[in-house]
């Protein structure tokens, strides 16, 4: 079976994009404004970067290629276009492959809605570089939560993305929510699911919010306390964020989506099978900025500093070694076992029972049966004989639950 | 062998602050002892935490030549004393070395309550009392007026006593003249067994346990057998000498009168104790010197290893302090939820304070210390009377008859402004008024008596704030008494703490169990069931906090590139899990122990 020839193993590919108009006040991704000539340098060294390492993965079919940022929708067409032409000529992209473009409403041409600048991609130029599915960074349909939130656009304006993207063609689309916003209630929070759900997208990714440090939001609401002054609403007490979360939970699964992961809901088939890679620990090439990877039993990440990524020279290895490389690790088999459960039982379907003993040759209750046991007990795991997840309870909790996965 | 009358030991006792380091500084250089280069501030002072916070804990020699304004050349044994009350027992140790005693008085602050209780001590070994008024540069020194309270509280001549200024050198010349004059040299027999009072003792890691000695008869030489006439231990003396400031000088024999050290390959830390009589093995005397005593601490608490696994390298360290201090006790304690450790025994806070101190620096030992408390008496219903000190070894309360606990009597110079506020003080501290008197329009010197307990952590410091710092304290045990106490105890998650059980007078029980409750509240992590704490006497819960359980712990988001900073997060949860005590099946944090077990600021 292809699965078992490593040489034939399949592949995902991601590719990062660093750029943005203005960073939101809560994000703590990879990502800053630069200016066009700057974009137009990286597109072209990640395009180097795609084509030297090649070499190890002649051969594996790619499944999945997804384009994340900062905000990729903000290349132009001509960037996007060369970007995906890299990847169809040196690697092998199946016919039936999953590929994403992460896009922020306000900065895609909508044709016929307003006048964009030439450079501008439309969706339609989207759909003509390959692109099969769009993620859409929504958050939120209240107005004044989006401007809290430091959002560059407006609810009409993804309003208006969202129908060119139809119009465009596009059948794979995926919406961003957050819940737990600061002055959020659990009815503006419905308003917003309510409303997300008529569009009937195929996937909806609903994320609580996390203040980050380094954030302004961080500045505000760190160390949990919340500010509570007249321009600075509080946050959501802890009860009515879970409430917010179960919510949503239960709104979606009502409306046609299965919760397949601890965020992530879809239209039944509609899974991103992308993201599937990470939690089922499927080998992935991430390039670009900061970009992860995990492929034959290896983790590795690229530089995040620009700097030290623009002044690398193409050559095969080069992008793996340091200061290139910020990260390189083979895993033990002790942390393919922890990975295996602390991203497997992020998923709703979790872990399966004879997959692990498959994988690693020993009986998941031989390395784990205690931990499991415990939790069954107090009703945060449930075990069915064929596969180990989390109960809705367990969820709310999983870090608590997670952290007694690590071994020793 | 020098001349015996021209030999002077003498100490120098004064109220902490008054300058008594300062001049023996100032005696020092003056003699040319050290020189200027040498001198480090208070030299006496050697050890760093000494030096740090500017007290004396040790006792410290000096031998100083001095050639007198009669030609003569004297040999001066400055003996260094510490000023603090818990140190009592080394401070008498140390006036039994001597024949005099330079009483440094602060001109501007004058005679102040510990001021007293040194004099009286030194009084009592029938020292010759040499007043000295120091601080005279100060603008509000009033030289004439201590006088007139020297005469009239302490009851000594001081119309003649030498008024100078340590820090800035004036008149010391003086006091050296008077060194002579007024103190007489030792006596003794020369010709009489060796007969030495050990007054401190140094564990060095080549020579092994030095003891300082003075002779009161007879000498002693290198490789002669002496004997420990306590323990009846015999060594053969390695190394003799006397001290210059700062270091050991040897030498080949000592006789009577001085003042010196020896060391004779002593590596038992049991053998010299302080105030043990050192005599010849192969003659000796027919009695040890008065005075020698075990003497009872005052306070007690409990010292554990952070790290279990140091639990031996705590024991070592605290047998070589135990060494250089005989008045520090230890045995072996076992709590349920701190493992293995010790409970110590202390004269008084500061010495707790210090002992703590120098295990943490100087044997880098991490620790957990639970709150001080003191020793009560416990009378059972069958008669059987039990001194407990650690709260778990309290009988079951249907076994108690009733119970006593230590009581001080306690002498507090305070500003007449402040005798109000400082009166309050003693009361909310359960203290009984005994006396008031004035010693002049604006002093006055208050006795109390108070129970040991509610002084032994903060009344020291509260005394101060509330004065402004003029208040002084000293106090003695006075004896036990009977008081209605009770043991409280608090549970985690319905399962008693043993290390958080206090032992407390009756009506205080509910406001500090309900402190401690909300304490406890605020240390212990959510877990993921609610957590119930309690405070209870006997099988009466008095008070109740709940920590609620823990609701949200999740990452919403985990991709690509978030997995290795996840991995690294769980880590540091596990780790943090690791760390803290498992209690029943609730996990408490060390830092909570202590932050609870810290008494409150008031």
């Amino acid at each position: 079976m292809a699965e078992n020839d490593i040489r034939k193993k399949p592949l995902s590919i991601y590719l990062h994009f660093p750029f943005c108009v203005k960073k939101c006040s809560y994000c703590d991704f990879l990502s800053f404004s630069a200016d066009g000539s700057v974009r137009e340098d990286y597109i072209a060294k990640l395009i180097e970067e795609i084509a030297c390492r090649s070499g190890g993965f002649r051969g594996r079919p790619v499944r999945t290629v997804f384009i994340g940022g900062g905000t990729p929708s903000l290349m132009s067409k001509d960037q996007l276009s060369r970007l995906m032409g890299a990847v169809y000529r040196y690697y092998e992209v199946e016919d039936q492959a999953e590929i994403s473009m992460e896009c922020n409403p306000g900065t895609v041409c909508c044709a016929g809605m307003r006048p964009c600048e030439p450079a501008r991609l439309s969706f339609a130029d989207i759909r003509d570089c390959g692109i099969n599915r769009l993620s859409i960074g929504l958050q939120s349909m209240d107005d004044g939560e989006l401007r809290l939130l430091g959002r560059i656009h407006s609810s009409q304006q993804f309003l208006e993305s969202y129908d060119a993207a139809r119009g465009a063609g596009f059948t794979n689309i995926n919406v961003d929510l957050m819940s737990g916003l600061p002055g959020q209630s659990l009815g503006s929070w419905m308003n917003t699911l309510e409303r997300v759900c008529a569009l009937s997208p195929e996937h909806i990714s609903a994320y609580s919010l996390i203040i980050e440090e380094g954030t302004p939001f961080y500045k505000l609401y760190g160390c949990g306390e919340e500010a509570g002054r007249a321009d600075c609403p509080a946050l959501p007490d802890e009860d009515t964020e879970r409430g917010m979360y179960h919510l949503a939970r239960h709104f979606l699964r009502d409306n046609g989506y299965t919760h397949y992961e601890i965020s992530n809901f879809s239209k039944p088939g509609c899974e991103c099978r992308h993201n599937l890679t990470y939690w089922y620990r499927g080998d992935y090439l991430g390039m670009g900025l900061g970009a992860a990877s995990l492929t034959d039993g290896c983790r590795s990440a690229d530089t995040a500093d620009l700097d030290i990524y623009m002044k690398t020279k193409a050559a095969p290895g080069a992008f793996l070694e340091k200061p290139l490389c910020a990260e390189l690790s083979r895993l033990s088999r002790q942390e393919q076992m922890e990975e295996t459960m602390f991203l497997g039982l992020r998923c709703r379907s979790g872990v399966g029972i004879r997959h692990f003993e498959r994988v690693f040759g020993e009986s998941i209750y031989s390395v784990y049966g205690a931990v499991i046991e415990n939790y069954v007990r107090t009703g945060m795991i449930r075990d069915d004989g064929k596969r180990i997840s989390l109960t809705a309870g367990g969820i709310d909790v999983s870090n608590w639950i997670l952290s007694d996965f690590l071994i020793g | 062998m020098t001349d015996q009358s021209r030999i002077r030991n003498f100490c120098i006792i004064a109220h902490i602050d008054h300058g008594k380091s300062t001049l023996a500084d100032r005696i020092i250089e003056k003699t040319g002892t050290l020189t200027s280069r040498e001198m480090q501030e208070q030299v006496l002072d050697n050890m760093d935490l000494e030096r740090e916070r500017g007290i004396t804990i040790k006792s410290q020699a000096v031998r100083i030549v001095y050639h007198a304004d009669d030609g003569k050349e004297y040999i001066f044994n400055l003996i260094d004393t510490p000023g603090h009350v818990d140190f009592n027992y080394e401070v008498s140790r140390a006036l039994a070395a001597c024949e005099g005693a330079i009483l440094v008085v602060d001109a501007a602050q004058g005679v102040e309550a510990q001021t007293l209780a040194n004099v009286y001590m030194a009084i009592d070994h029938n020292l010759e009392i040499m007043p000295v008024i120091n601080k005279i540069d100060l603008p509000s020194a009033d030289p004439d007026r201590t006088v007139e309270e020297i005469e009239d509280i302490i009851g000594i001549e001081a119309h003649d006593a030498p008024r100078i200024s340590a820090k800035n050198g004036i008149n010391i010349e003086e006091v050296l003249e008077q060194i002579i004059t007024k103190i007489p040299a030792p006596e003794g027999d020369p010709q009489a067994p060796l007969k030495a009072l050990i007054f401190d003792s140094l564990y060095d890691p080549y020579k092994g346990v030095i003891a300082f000695f003075r002779i009161m008869d007879g000498s002693i030489r290198n490789g002669m057998k002496v004997r420990m006439m306590s323990t009846g231990a015999e060594f053969d003396v390695v190394e003799v000498g006397y001290f210059g400031a700062g270091r050991l000088i040897p030498c080949d024999e000592l006789g009577t009168g001085m003042v010196g050290y020896m060391s004779a390959s002593i590596k038992t830390l049991q053998e010299t104790r302080v105030g043990d009589t050192i005599t010849d093995a192969l003659g000796p005397c027919d009695e040890a010197l008065p005075g020698y005593k075990k003497v009872n601490p005052m306070v007690y608490c409990g010292i554990f290893p952070e790290d279990g696994a140091k639990y031996p390298d705590l024991r070592d360290a605290l047998e070589k302090l135990q060494l250089n201090d005989a008045s520090l006790f230890f045995e072996p304690e076992t709590s349920a939820a701190l493992g293995f450790g010790f409970r110590c025994g202390f004269l008084g806070l500061l010495h707790l304070e210090i002992v703590t101190e120098r295990l943490e620096r100087e044997y880098a030992l991490e620790l957990i210390t639970t709150a001080p408390s003191v020793v009560y008496r416990v009378y059972k219903t069958n008669g059987v009377m039990l001194e407990i000190s650690n709260p778990s070894n309290m009988p079951d309360p249907s076994e108690i008859e009733y119970m006593e606990e230590p009581i001080v009597s306690a002498e507090i110079m305070v500003t007449t402004e402040f005798i109000g506020t400082i009166m309050d003080l003693c009361q909310e501290r359960r203290g009984v008024y005994i006396s008031i008197d004035y010693i002049e329009a604006t002093r006055a010197l208050l006795k109390y008596e108070l129970p040991l307990n509610e002084i032994i952590y903060d009344f020291f410091d509260a005394l101060k704030s509330r004065s402004r710092g003029y208040a002084s304290f000293d106090y003695e045990l006075k004896g036990y008494q009977r008081s209605k106490l009770v043991k409280l105890d608090i549970l985690v998650n319905r399962e008693m703490v043993d290390a958080l059980s206090f032992i407390v007078f009756a009506d205080s029980a509910y406001d500090k169990g309900r402190r401690m409750c909300e304490k406890l509240k605020d240390e212990i992590p959510r877990q993921l069931f609610e957590v119930p704490i309690q405070a209870a006497i006997g099988s009466k819960i008095i008070a109740r906090e709940t920590v609620k359980a823990l609701r949200k712990d999740v990452l919403a988001k985990c991709y690509g590139g978030d997995i290795s900073r996840k991995k690294k997060l769980l880590e540091k949860q596990k780790e943090g899990k690791k760390k803290m005590r498992q209690i029943g099946s609730v996990e408490i944090p060390k830092q909570a122990f202590l932050n609870v077990l810290k008494l409150d600021d008031e």
